[in-house]
């Protein structure tokens, strides 16, 4: 049975947890970031936002307007996340499947990929291999990509980062978490 | 079906969502017919999709509840278990009939 009132939307618990790869090439700068050099046998470190529940994130004036490529086969979690960067200078573009994910990033100079790791057909990991093949080949210097997924095991964690992604974020995204991390993307993508 | 006043479950949602919680709801309502349809036709493929998909999506909209049964979908039709699934496929139903959803700005 369901439960008594819902909570809102900006309950941060457990489904915003934030994991980071131990060998990101450059480490992104987020706001609690203690444990950041974990090896991936141990479970990857948790971080969570830094502002309290029930506080809406006000987006910093100097943000630099990231290019961000949200690859979501979800289209409820595609709006969604749009209406998230809509009062910010982001750029978002959307590629539903991964496919068209590595097509799009073949084309546009992205800062970040948001990449869902569980889509039918081309799956995260298949494109995020596949990313990292395409920039090895071509000398690029890597994207941050982050994975957006409801797997918590420590294992599943440990194939998300080997897959190539430096981050992960557990499914369902909250708003001020997806904030303070493209706001920590953004100090990284302008050094 | 005729619900009484005090089974009425208020979900307080962020006033910048109001423009896109009511197509989401509707979507959860058309998913309820698939589900259906699906579990009529064994297709336990399409609800392990709709449940992962509703398993990610709904606590982002402020529906945690609309999370929990997507997850528990995605695990009944994991281990086949149609029992699971018509029991989620009605928690579902019943949210939908019960939820009012009251914008904060």
């Amino acid at each position: 049975m369901i439960g008594p009132a819902e909570a809102g939307t900006h309950n941060l618990g457990p489904g915003n947890a934030l994991t980071m790869s131990h060998n990101m090439p450059k480490p992104l700068s987020l706001p609690t970031a203690s444990q950041p050099h974990q090896p991936l046998a141990q479970a990857p470190p948790t971080l969570t936002p830094t502002q309290g529940a029930g506080s809406d994130p006000t987006p910093p004036t100097q943000l630099k307007a990231l290019h961000i490529l949200l690859v979501e086969d979800s289209p409820d979690n595609q709006l969604l996340i749009r209406s998230y960067v809509k009062q910010t200078p982001y750029r978002l573009d959307i590629a539903d499947q991964g496919a068209i994910a590595l097509e799009q990033f073949k084309k546009n100079d992205y800062d970040l990929i948001l990449m869902d790791m569980q889509m039918p057909v081309m799956d995260g990991y298949d494109t995020t291999r596949a990313i990292r093949a395409w920039e090895r080949e071509h000398h690029r210097p890597p994207a941050q990509v982050i994975a957006l997924t409801a797997l918590a095991h420590k294992e599943d964690g440990g194939k998300i980062l080997e897959a190539g992604c430096n981050a992960h974020m557990t499914k369902p995204i909250k708003k001020q978490a997806l904030l303070e991390i493209l706001q920590a993307c953004t100090g990284r993508s302008t050094s | 079906m005729t619900m009484e006043p005090t089974n009425t479950l208020t979900v307080h949602v962020d006033q910048y969502l109001e423009e896109i919680v009511p197509g989401f709801l509707e979507n959860r309502r058309r998913d309820v017919q698939t589900l259906t349809t699906s579990l009529a036709q064994s297709d336990l493929k399409t609800i392990h999709l709709i449940g992962h998909r509703m398993k990610g999506d709904g606590g982002g909209y402020g529906f945690d509840a609309i999370s929990v049964i997507g997850a528990a979908l995605e695990q009944a039709a994991t281990k086949e278990d149609r029992s699971a699934i018509q029991h989620q496929i009605d928690a579902l139903v019943d949210f939908l009939a019960r939820v009012t959803v009251v914008y904060r700005g």
